[in-house]
């Protein structure tokens, strides 16, 4: 008792109690129980478990409960966390009976003011059995591995001697951004405001929205490793209870060490992770995400990602902006139509340039094709070769705006419009022509709403070409067809991708390339919901899905 | 999975296998505008001549000229297909007919008979049923050599008096899918278009003050290329031209044209007056009376009033009823005039009499189909003419007004 005193919980205000000391020294220690340890029994065993513990990870230490014995966990948390300088242990005496307590926490991540006013200065004036809890977020623990994990989730636990339970007390103060305007998803008119990466901030964004009990939060813990809170939000009775079983079963199959991003949990549960078009939505809006919610979808918050998930996200999503529901539907339908064609001429731009010019020169106008004709004229690629040339040209541009710092991008526009635009058209390496026409197929790019998840498709253009270089327009239409067939056959969580088109919904069909007037839509598109339960589909697709979940289960 | 990668690999291979048999960059290309065919007689062959655009660009110095050259070149072959194919011996670049849009038959080949030149147009995969076919009075050749006035190629300017020409009707040049229906078809002519030139020593370009001193020069008379009648068919030989007015009487019976200005020189001693049509409609009627076959021709047409010399009340109901009456009786005249070639010079039935008969009384003409070319140009027409003037034009009873009686 003297030694202890001395080494730490009446001298040590910071907590740091020196092991070695412990380590050699030989005098029994007395616990207000009846056991007794020799401190180098004490060490040993410690030692053993911590060698278990670095050779396999936290299975090891997984059932250990928290000890009757207050040093044992002092120590054991002193070890488990060593090497790491922010882990603070806080050695009280409870001053109304003497028992020892010490309080475990990140230093960065806590509030120390709280701490200080609203834990340690009351625990001085109580004792074990009547410690006052003077902040709203409480909760008890009995393993070790729950009290690590609170200590890693910005808890504060506080281990009081004798009791074999810790307490974990919310004290979080995680430094992050105040909430921004929205960057990506910008618009004229909407709200402004998007997500941050503190996920409980999220997540009161869209309660705020949504003021009904049925709008559910569940809690998962994604990641060996992160251990990171991801949040299904949905409503319920508003979604379809196949789709809502579906993504409960693909989340809790998910294997990862680490998950930082939505982006990687979108990996993990999509219906096809290898085709090119996104099966899931991503936003940083969230009214998107409460109208998502609302329309019986469902949406998944990663915590440290300002990016929200939604699914099940068909085809015509991806044309919708957040704008259109709040302009006038009459340029909500222009803007769409233009969104539509632009993807179409992001797919097939260059490609039927290279088709019309090698193929099917009368297809132009006389004297367009005499005018493309003389821009050609010293060109010394083939069409094919200066496409090629331009679009990957353009795709390094592109590539470079995203990773380039803002104070340096005006070398980028330099780069871009003259050595690009103009010396490659003097120097004889492309036509102009071929410039409109990568120009065209560029801004077309951008113009998918849904550019965050979407940026793969505009990357078809390039086998497109290559179908466009060897068959002409017949090679296009092939290509064109493939990728229909692929769309067609596609399910986002057993719902068609392509619906309300195929199969027709024609309900549904007020707010896809048409964008009716608020009060001709529906509430909520009666297509979004499994077709799982019909025999025919039974077993296609989830095929690779259910595959793949149950290697995580193992 | 394996599966659908070696699909897969089996698709992709496949694109190369299937190769590229239509593959051309357009750099290798010379794409002809128009082609012209002429029968030589002293050396029994046929010789082809192409106008083709060889585009040389803008040299690299990033200033695109849209100057393209013209190149004309030409074959001679026992056959048109055999000219075709000499003509690439000489040509720079691969020839491409895709774009070809004039035929121009030399007189001397047309009368010869065009029934090779036609199927070799018809039968090639390149050449497009979209050719318009027309027939020059000499040799069509020379038609080529003439310089251009202001286009960048005679192309373009035959291009453009095709469609002034059509719009007027003072021609008809027919499509050669438009050509083909009549063509085809036994006991009826076809009418292809007519290309000539006249002489005239001022041309048609704007001009500079160096120019104007040369156009003053009353020695600088110069052929220019002129678009006007038509050319009549029987049996794939040419046998004569139609003029101007002919054309036009051929125009209203069939209703194939497209506008067209009526003029009469005196009306009621006061001047000349003129009629735009708008819209004209026409169909023909057999009639049938024991073993006589006469033909009625209703021909409708709703005009407005283009011109006028002299006084007129033109917002007088009956004097707009006179000038109907009128203009209906120049229809009528010019009609008569191109029946009357066809039946008694060229014994042709190009307007297709033959095949109303055949489509309104087939009983009739199976009677009759073995000597329609004895008696078509025996057969009477009547006309029964509607002309019905709707518009005045921006102005009233003109800028004179009428004396007050």
């Amino acid at each position: 008792m003297q030694i202890i005193q001395n080494i730490g919980w009446r001298k040590t205000e910071r907590g740091e109690a020196d092991l070695r000391k412990y380590r050699v020294t030989k005098i029994p220690i007395k616990i207000s129980g009846s056991i007794k340890y020799r401190t180098r029994d004490i060490n040993k065993r410690l030692r053993l478990r911590i060698n278990e513990i670095e050779k396999e990870g936290q299975k090891a230490y997984e059932d250990i409960k928290i000890s009757d014995n207050i040093d044992y966990n002092f120590r054991f948390l002193k070890e488990i966390f060593s090497g790491s300088y922010d882990l603070v242990l806080r050695p009280i005496t409870l001053r109304k009976d003497g028992k020892r307590c010490f309080l475990a926490f990140l230093s960065g991540m806590v509030d120390k003011d709280i701490i200080n006013q609203y834990v340690i200065t009351p625990l001085k004036s109580y004792g074990s059995d009547d410690i006052p809890l003077l902040t709203s977020e409480y909760s008890e623990v009995r393993l070790m591995k729950d009290a690590i994990n609170q200590i890693l989730g910005a808890f504060c636990v506080l281990f009081i001697e004798g009791t074999g339970t810790a307490i974990s007390i919310g004290v979080s103060n995680i430094k992050t951004r105040s909430v921004g305007e929205a960057k990506i998803e910008a618009v004229l008119r909407g709200p402004l405001e998007a997500f941050i990466e503190d996920v409980n901030v999220n997540v009161a964004m869209i309660r705020k929205r949504l003021k009904t009990p049925v709008l559910k939060m569940e809690k998962h813990e994604i990641g060996k490793q992160s251990k990171t809170n991801v949040i299904l939000a949905y409503i319920q009775g508003v979604i379809d209870e196949g789709i809502l079983g579906e993504v409960k079963r693909r989340l809790s199959g998910i294997d990862i060490e680490l998950l930082l991003d939505s982006g990687q949990i979108q990996d993990f549960i999509e219906d096809d992770p290898l085709s090119p078009f996104p099966q899931m939505e991503v936003t940083e809006r969230p009214d998107v995400c409460t109208a998502a919610l609302a329309e019986g979808r469902f949406v998944i918050f990663v915590d440290g990602s300002p990016f929200a998930i939604i699914a099940p996200t068909t085809f015509s999503y991806l044309f919708n902006a957040a704008e259109d529901y709040y302009n006038r539907y009459y340029y909500a339908i222009a803007a769409r139509t233009i969104r539509y064609a632009a993807f179409f001429i992001t797919l097939v731009g260059p490609s039927a340039y290279i088709a019309i010019t090698t193929f099917h020169p009368e297809m132009l106008p006389r004297t367009l094709l005499i005018s493309i004709i003389n821009a050609r004229a010293n060109v010394p690629f083939p069409a094919l070769l200066e496409a090629l040339l331009m679009e990957i040209m353009f795709e390094i541009i592109r590539e470079v705006a995203i990773r380039l710092p803002s104070s340096i991008s005006q070398a980028l526009s330099i780069v871009g419009a003259l050595v690009i635009g103009q010396v490659s058209v003097q120097a004889g390496l492309v036509s102009p022509i071929m410039i409109i026409v990568v120009a065209m197929t560029g801004l077309a790019s951008f113009l998918i709403p849904k550019i965050n998840s979407a940026r793969q498709v505009s990357l078809l253009r390039f086998p497109m070409m290559l179908f466009a270089a060897t068959m002409g327009i017949f090679g296009l239409i092939m290509g064109g067809l493939l990728l229909l067939v692929h769309l067609a056959a596609l399910r986002t969580f057993g719902v068609p991708y392509l619906s309300p088109m195929a199969p027709l919904n024609p309900k549904g069909l007020k707010d896809t390339i048409l964008k009716l007037p608020a009060w001709m839509i529906i509430k909520k598109p009666t297509y979004i919901k499994s077709d799982r339960g019909k025999t025919s589909n039974e077993g296609i697709q989830y095929g690779n899905e259910s595959s793949k979940s149950k290697k995580g289960d193992k | 999975m394996v599966n659908r990668v070696w699909l897969a690999i089996i698709i992709l291979l496949s694109i190369s296998l299937s190769g590229c048999w239509g593959h051309a960059e357009l750099s290798e290309l010379g794409i002809v505008l128009a082609t012209a065919v002429d029968f030589l007689e002293e050396e029994d062959q046929y010789e082809i001549t192409v106008m083709a655009v060889m585009p040389t660009g803008g040299g690299g110095t990033g200033q695109q000229t849209d100057r393209s050259s013209t190149w004309i070149g030409s074959a001679k072959g026992m056959s048109p297909i055999v000219a075709s194919n000499n003509l690439r011996k000489t040509a720079p670049k691969r020839l491409t007919w895709v774009q070809n849009d004039i035929l121009i038959i030399g007189q001397d080949a047309a009368r010869k008979g065009i029934d090779g030149i036609i199927d070799f147009f018809v039968r090639n995969r390149e050449t497009r049923l979209t050719n318009r076919i027309i027939i020059c009075e000499e040799k069509a050749q020379d038609l080529f050599l003439v310089p251009a006035d202001i286009e960048s190629n005679l192309y373009t300017e035959i291009n453009g008096m095709i469609e002034g020409g059509m719009q007027w009707g003072r021609t008809y040049i027919p499509e050669l899918r438009e050509f083909l229906q009549d063509y085809s078809l036994a006991h009826m002519g076809a009418v292809a278009g007519r290309i000539g030139y006249i002489e005239r020593n001022m041309v048609t370009f704007s001009t500079n003050r160096e120019q104007y001193m040369q156009l003053t020069d009353p020695e600088g008379k110069q052929k220019i290329v002129n678009i006007s009648g038509s050319t009549v068919f029987k049996n794939s030989k040419m046998v004569g031209f139609l003029n101007d007015t002919e054309t036009r009487g051929y125009l209203w019976v069939t209703g194939k044209g497209k506008g067209n200005t009526l003029t009469v020189g005196d009306y009621d001693n006061k001047g000349m007056i003129a009629m735009e049509t708008i819209n004209s409609n026409s169909s023909i009627e057999p009639v049938i009376s024991g073993d006589d076959i006469s033909m009625k021709v209703k021909v409708d047409v709703t005009g407005r009033f283009a011109e006028k010399e002299g006084l007129l009340n033109l917002t007088d109901i009956d004097v707009i009823g006179k000038i109907e009456k009128v203009f209906q009786a120049k229809i009528a005249e010019e009609i008569e005039a191109a029946v009357q070639k066809a039946q008694k010079k060229y014994k042709t039935d190009i307007f297709g009499f033959g095949d109303t008969l055949y489509r309104k009384e087939p009983d009739i003409w199976k009677n009759v189909h073995d000597q329609w070319e004895k008696i078509f140009p025996e057969v009477e027409i009547q006309t029964e003419i509607k002309v019905l003037i709707r518009r005045l034009g921006e102005t009233q009873s003109g800028i004179v007004p009428e004396e007050i009686e």
